[in-house]
């Protein structure tokens, strides 16, 4: 079904190409993804048209940002013999619970720095002021430590040569999103880069991300109702405890 | 076949947790005791958040202590009014657990510290057990009877009230004091607290061994209760999801180790039982030692 919407797309992008005249079109196949938690994740798919004529100069950059958290971070250090956490923790504010690029080639980060750094584009621009230009050692440390923490879980992606492209005008990209991606608005800027590191033009969509299934409902519920969930969970335990005495009574 | 367990956040094998739940059980039937101190270390070694894992245990063991105090109210084996006495003690002292691991989770120390409460309770209590097992066993063999219960300070105090069924007339001040330890304990540990609670009410407080089990199961099932809705409500804790799928495990091995119980002597079952409580603290302690993979802790 997905295949035959995004086939359907390129057929009317392609024919309405000849008299178009963006030179950058993005789109989501689905608007409103909903993660099933039974199962493996989801996938956000993109795609788009690009000029023919630019695209030899240009690079296509998409960058899938989830939405803000604040994070704190602790080092774990070696006492007596023991491991234990630091009590020590640097916060990082705002930061994204989820964040994907995808690009169309391999990018020379010299060429696209000053570009990258306006737009915060990339893990190391993300507040860049605050994060990595502050000469603070420890704090640089800890904001790699979180990169890898979230690369670990899935929630941050790096993929170079990511988009696929098609007729040097048609391009699409998927981005896997795991289980635990958190839910709520995510934001799609899609770059088109001149080879100079020139922004040439830039398209803007969001999606929605929710989950389903019992686990999701049954967070939902934990955190939105927590002291409801609590009588709900007491009260269940003490029924399956009542059942099981009940069943093997019987035996 | 993998399922995703909401509130801890990560995805685990289904089998593996069915498995944990019926072999925890097994056990658990075959000595008598409720399990959440094994069962605990063991999901934290899993890679469950440990307050998860604590607060979900403590979730799971109302569940199987229920049915087990039925069989107990249905024997006449429970003190109620001990059990009363006990309870204002434990639910003060849950409450006070719940809010330490709340303190805590704010500053990223209880892994640390509920690693270092299972170390130290399950070293005393197995190598307690190990040595009073063995000694028990060659006492046996001589011949010799220990007394049921001796007379100590504890009974002097003030406040005395009679328990007919446990045929005591002591002060309401160490039932109490028991309740409120083991009642911070369960909460901070995930644990039922039978296996502190039972040799106390027994060696402190001198009740009859008969209403020991009933009572006790009275204790822990309020207990974990009031854990159960207040780790739900302060710290969101609580997985259902994965205390119904341990549970399911547990109520089918309890009733398997239940039956196999009857061919061991007590002082076998409480032998096997220490060394099974050494080996899980000894994991644990080199848990404490060993170099963590992820050098850094992100909440």
């Amino acid at each position: 079904m997905k295949k035959l919407f995004i086939y359907i797309f390129f057929i009317l992008l392609a024919t309405r190409e000849s008299y178009s005249k963006d030179i950058l079109l993005a789109d989501v196949v689905e608007s409103n993804i909903k993660i099933r938690t039974s199962f493996s994740g989801a996938e956000i798919f993109i795609y788009g048209s690009v000029e023919s004529q630019i695209y030899d100069e240009a690079d296509i950059l998409i960058v899938v940002r989830g939405p803000d958290k604040n994070f704190a971070v602790r080092k774990k250090y070696k006492k007596f013999g023991i491991w234990i956490v630091g009590l020590d923790k640097i916060n990082f504010k705002n930061m994204p619970s989820y964040y994907a690029i995808s690009s169309s080639r391999k990018l020379d980060s010299k060429i696209y720095k000053n570009l990258f750094i306006k737009k915060q584009i990339g893990w190391e621009n993300l507040n860049y002021n605050e994060n990595i230009n502050s000469n603070d050692k420890k704090r640089l440390e800890f904001y790699k430590a979180l990169e890898q923490n979230l690369i670990k879980k899935g929630l941050l992606l790096y993929k170079e040569k990511g988009i696929a492209i098609l007729n040097k005008s048609l391009f699409k990209a998927v981005f896997n999103l795991p289980e635990l991606t958190p839910t709520g608005i995510y934001n799609i800027n899609t770059y088109l880069i001149g080879n100079n590191g020139h922004l040439i033009a830039e398209w803007t969509n969001s999606i929605e991300v929710s989950k389903e299934g019992i686990a999701e409902e049954l967070y939902n519920f934990s955190q939105n109702q927590s002291l409801m969930y609590g009588f709900f969970a007491a009260f269940a335990a003490i029924i399956a405890g009542l059942l099981a005495s009940e069943v093997f009574r019987r035996i | 076949m993998e399922v995703y367990l909401p509130i801890a956040g990560i995805p685990v094998d289904i089998f593996i947790l069915l498995f944990l739940g019926l072999s925890v059980g097994f056990l658990s039937g075959m000595f008598g005791v409720g399990g959440g101190f094994l069962m605990t270390p063991l999901l934290i070694l899993m890679g469950i958040p440990p307050a998860v894992a604590v607060a979900s245990e403590a979730n799971h063991i109302l569940a199987a202590s229920f049915s087990g105090l039925l069989a107990h109210i249905r024997r006449f084996n429970v003190d109620f009014k001990m059990g009363l006495i006990l309870l204002l003690g434990g639910i003060l002292g849950s409450a006070i657990g719940v809010f330490i691991l709340k303190e805590l989770l704010s500053i990223g120390q209880e892994r640390f510290f509920i690693t270092v409460s299972y170390i130290f309770v399950l070293t005393s209590v197995g190598l307690w057990m190990l040595i009073e097992s063995i000694s028990s066993i060659q006492n046996k063999n001589k011949g010799k009877r220990k007394r049921l219960h001796e007379h100590i300070w504890m009974h002097g105090l003030p406040l005395k009230v009679r328990f007919r069924k446990s045929h005591l007339y002591i002060s309401v001040i160490p039932p109490i004091i028991i309740g409120l330890l083991v009642g911070i304990l369960s909460s901070i540990m995930g644990v039922g607290g039978g296996f502190v609670l039972v040799p106390a009410m027994i060696y402190i407080i001198g009740m009859p061994t008969q209403v020991v089990v009933g009572t006790s199961l009275l204790q822990i099932v309020f207990v974990t209760a009031v854990s159960t809705v207040l780790h739900s409500y302060v710290n969101q804790t609580v997985d259902v999801m994965l205390s119904s799928l341990l549970l399911v495990g547990a109520v089918i091995g309890a009733q398997i180790g239940t039956r196999v119980m009857v061919r061991l002597s007590g002082e076998q079952i409480r032998f096997f039982l220490a060394v099974i409580i050494l080996l899980v603290a000894f994991v644990l302690i080199g848990e404490l030692i060993v170099t963590p993979k992820d050098m850094y802790y992100v909440g």
